[in-house]
């Protein structure tokens, strides 16, 4: 493939090569012509300003003008006329040849006498016999009588004279005949050189016309090559594209095969360390857990590195506060850093009071947590601080980390952001990690159409920085919501697990267990919903991945049953397409995977404080009402932000159309007393109730299930349900 | 000779009274004929004209070079289609000739197109016979360079004496 191209290469330039001495020859040849040219121009301008009267004809006039006078006075000797007529007669054949005389004297003449020494002597010669004749001459014309000693003197010196002019003539003729042959010479020379450099000039460009055609097959075999090679390139792309896909697959796959024991491991040592253990022991324990816990940590930066890079991250738009996101990190972070022996600290620096913004907090909460971790990785007996700023102008929300730990060399701050990228070699044995993190961040960041840099002194310390837009908005009420609720007021809630695999659910059933909960068990997707069908729970924990009947559709079987017990689905594959599958099915919540304890007790405090999973009488009731006509807005808003507006208004719609009927059942149990009919139309109506957020009446309908229910109490939820119609009918429009 | 010339013409005068009013018989020397086809004649010739006849002949005076002067020279003379104009010529051809019987032919729209002169004066002195004169048919070599050349200059005859007019 590469010689193919080389080989074409070589054979474009060589032509190329001729082509070019080709046209330097033609140029040459031009040249010569073009000098050719410009001599016959010249030559043909010095011709022109030869331009003058024949010389030769006017030495023949001389001549003849001499021999005409000389004719004249032989005539007037032989008859003896020497009248006034004869006279007048011969003055003027001396004045014609004297008119002559100024022909040999013209500058424009002297030239060809000048070239030869006996021209001008004779020239001189003729001169002077014409001007001795002329005193005779005059004084012919003043006394109009000729002498015959003038006559005699006239016949010696004309006799003289012509002699001289015949042979100035003779000599011109050979002069100009010369000149004029050497001239002709001189053309012709031209004429076959010029001939000769056009016979080379169309011999060259005939080259050139040939040369060109076989360059411009050359050129075409080329492109044809290099249209090839291309084609060639485009299809060994194609496999390693294919191959990197097959690649981050596998990745997911084994991510996925990896955290499941690594599950049962963190698991087991969480359950260790609650038990009574020596301190030795003690210490063990939270090895493996620290190690299992830097692990997974690595596990999920390189799953979500290949995920980042099929570019799958979707950006979510919540108002969250900032302040509590910020301090959370500086939380999470606290207990490693406390033993480096560094200093967390939290500085706010925002243009208002308010801590509102608007943007993705989980993934902003990802960045920071990164960074922050990152900064106490490198900096012991120091100072990490997190100082968070805003623009309100431009709607820039801006969070700096700064640690006084080892700081990074500036030629190596470039790399920082590219994968698989540590500063050196020893950074990466002594302090660990994939070199992935700051990577994710990056392309976080700009998933957020944000900015995010680093400006570190080595020995002093480093600030990695970022900014995403984020426009101010006021917090909502419901978004007070705290997770660190998880403590000992825990409800008691009914909770079934299903999940297949037996560690995890042995996992996760102790610590549920260990949080105060009654749990039952379900082995796979057909138990689940079997039990569901059978017994009430306040919360189900579904698994997604198990074989045969699978979580999303054993979610399907229970709702399609009616039963609206909240549903939290645990997966270890937390891609956000799962995320909307399961919301789509009817699940309620999405927890990923190993469980945690913590993360646990979050949820059962989150759980237990829906009042249709309230786990007492008491507080139901004093659960109080909230909005118009009892309906808890951020439930409904929250229902709204997860499964959508249609979803929701299709679930009211549903439940209005329904509603009746309930009451209908009631009232028909009421009167036959069928107690458990009534108990479990009740629960009902408070499952749906409360799964839609129309707190007040779940709040009843759970009432009237302890206190027991007469008919005023049936009209009493009659008219709640109508006032929940009234309401939403009233929104609608 | 010359009171026989002036005897016939007062003889024909009656006859031909045009002759008379068209064109004076000369009163001094003839300098030059013109013969051939012509309306208006002075004599049994042709058309005779002496050096102050020909000078009353609307003409010009131009200064330029010439192959047989030495540089810039004023020639001064009738044009010649004035003098043709005067004896009422129609033809195609001047056949010109000169004192030494040299003769050349010359198209008549030498003289119809071009300010083609009969040069009597060159430096505002008459043309002697020595000076190539009395007179010399002077191409406008200063109006028209391009005349400057051997066919023109072959046209140009000096030392004129006769114009005949032909077809």
């Amino acid at each position: 493939m590469i010689d193919n191209l080389t080989k074409s290469q070589q054979a474009v330039r060589r032509a190329g090569g001729a082509t070019r001495a080709l046209l330097a020859v033609s140029v040459a040849l031009l040249a010569v012509l073009a000098a050719i040219f410009t001599y016959l121009l010249v030559h043909q301008h010095s011709l022109r300003d030869s331009v003058r009267e024949d010389a030769l004809w006017a030495v023949y006039q001389l001549d003849r003008e001499a021999r005409a006078l000389a004719q004249e006075v032989d005539h007037v000797l032989a008859h003896g006329n020497t009248g006034e007529q004869t006279a007048e007669d011969l003055t003027q054949r001396y004045d014609i040849l004297y008119s002559r005389l100024s022909l040999l004297r013209s500058g424009q003449y002297l030239s060809l006498f000048e070239s030869n020494p006996t021209f001008s002597e004779q020239r001189a010669v003729a001169s002077a016999l014409i001007l001795s004749l002329q005193p005779d001459f005059d004084h012919i014309a003043n006394f109009r009588a000729v002498t015959p000693q003038a006559l005699a003197r006239f016949d010696t010196a004309l006799t003289e004279l012509y002699t001289i002019t015949g042979q100035i003539l003779t000599s011109t003729n050979a002069t100009l005949s010369t000149a004029r042959a050497d001239n002709r010479d001189d053309i012709m020379r031209l004429q076959s050189l010029s001939g000769m450099v056009i016979v080379g000039l169309t011999l060259a460009i005939g080259i050139l016309v040939f040369t060109l055609m076989k360059q411009l097959r050359i050129v075409r075999t080329a492109s044809d090559e290099l249209a090839a090679t291309a084609n060639e390139l485009r299809i060994a792309y194609d496999a390693a594209e294919a191959g990197n896909l097959a690649k981050s697959e596998f990745m997911a796959t084994m991510g996925h095969e990896i955290r499941t024991p690594l599950n049962a491991i963190l698991g087991m040592a969480e359950l260790l360390t609650l038990s009574n253990l020596a301190n030795t022991e003690r210490e063990y324990v939270s090895v493996i857990a620290s190690a299992g816990s830097s692990l997974l940590e690595i596990i999920n930066e390189i799953l979500d590195f290949s995920k980042l890079e099929h570019g799958s991250m979707t950006v979510e738009h919540v108002v969250f506060d900032v302040r509590k996101l910020a301090e959370h990190a500086a939380h999470v972070m606290e207990g490693r850093a406390r033993e480096q022996n560094t200093r967390i600290d939290l500085a706010m620096d925002l243009s208002g009071p308010e801590t509102g913004f608007d943007s993705d907090p989980t993934l902003v909460q990802r960045v920071l947590l990164n960074l922050v971790s990152n900064a106490v990785k490198f900096t012991r007996n120091g100072i990490v601080r997190i100082a968070v700023s805003d623009v309100r102008e431009t709607g820039l929300l801006r969070i700096e980390v700064c640690d006084t730990g080892v700081g990074i060399a500036p030629e190596a701050t470039k790399r920082l952001f590219s994968p698989f990228t540590q500063v050196d070699g020893s950074i990466a044995r002594r302090f660990g990690g994939t070199g992935l993190g700051l990577a994710i961040c990056k392309r976080i960041v700009e998933a957020l159409d944000g900015r995010i840099g680093v400006d570190s002194v080595p020995g002093v310390g480093s600030k990695f920085w970022f900014e995403v837009p984020a426009v101010r908005k006021p917090l909502p009420a419901a978004a007070s919501v705290e997770a660190s609720a998880a403590d000992a007021s825990l409800p008691r809630l009914r909770v079934l697990l299903v999940e297949d695999h037996p560690t995890n659910r042995q996992v996760a059933g102790r610590f549920l267990e260990t949080l105060g909960q009654q749990v039952v068990f379900a082995c796979d997707g057909e138990e689940g919903v079997a039990i569901a069908a059978r017994e009430t729970f306040d919360l189900i924990l579904m698994d997604m991945q198990m074989p045969g009947l699978d979580g999303i559709a054993a979610t399907r079987l229970i709702r399609a049953s009616g039963d609206m017990t909240p549903i939290v689905a645990l997966t270890a594959n937390a891609s956000d397409r799962d995320r909307d599958l399961c919301m789509t099915v009817g699940m309620n919540k999405f927890m990923s995977k190993p469980v945690t304890m913590k993360h646990l007790a979050t949820l059962l405090g989150e759980m237990g404080r829906r009042p249709g999973a309230a786990p007492s009488e008491a507080r139901a009731a004093m659960a109080p009402p909230v909005g118009s006509a009892g309906i808890e807005a951020s439930r409904l808003k929250e229902l709204v932000d997860v499964i959508g507006e249609d979803e929701v208004r299709k679930l009211v719609g549903t439940f209005l159309d329904e509603a009746p009927a309930m009451l209908r059942d009631l009232r028909d149990a009421m009167t036959r007393n069928d107690e458990q009919l009534i108990d479990r139309t009740l629960h009902n109506l408070k499952g749906a109730a409360a799964t839609l957020g129309f707190d007040a009446l779940a709040a009843l309908a759970h009432a009237y299930r302890g206190s027991g229910v007469d008919v005023r109490k049936a009209d009493r939820l009659s008219e709640e349900i109508e006032a929940i119609g009234n309401t939403i009918t009233h929104k609608a429009a | 000779m010359k009171s026989l010339i002036l005897a016939a013409l007062l003889a024909l005068a009656p006859a031909l009274p045009a002759y008379a009013s068209a064109i004076d018989a000369p009163k001094g020397k003839v300098i030059l004929t013109v013969a051939g086809n012509i309306q208006h004649k002075n004599s049994e010739s042709g058309a005779e004209f002496d050096l102050s006849m020909l000078e009353q002949i609307p003409g010009r005076n131009a200064a330029m070079q010439t192959p047989w002067t030495e540089g810039e020279v004023a020639f001064g003379g009738p044009l010649l289609r004035n003098i043709l104009d005067r004896v009422g010529a129609s033809g195609k051809t001047l056949h010109i000739i000169a004192l030494n019987d040299y003769a050349a032919d010359i198209p008549i729209e030498d003289a119809r197109k071009l300010d083609t002169i009969l040069a009597l004066k060159m430096d505002g002195k008459p043309l002697s016979v020595r000076d190539k004169g009395p007179l010399f048919l002077i191409y406008p070599f200063d109006k028209n360079p391009e005349l400057y050349n051997e066919k023109y200059f072959s046209r140009s005859v000096w030392q004129i004496k006769k114009i005949e007019i032909r077809d």
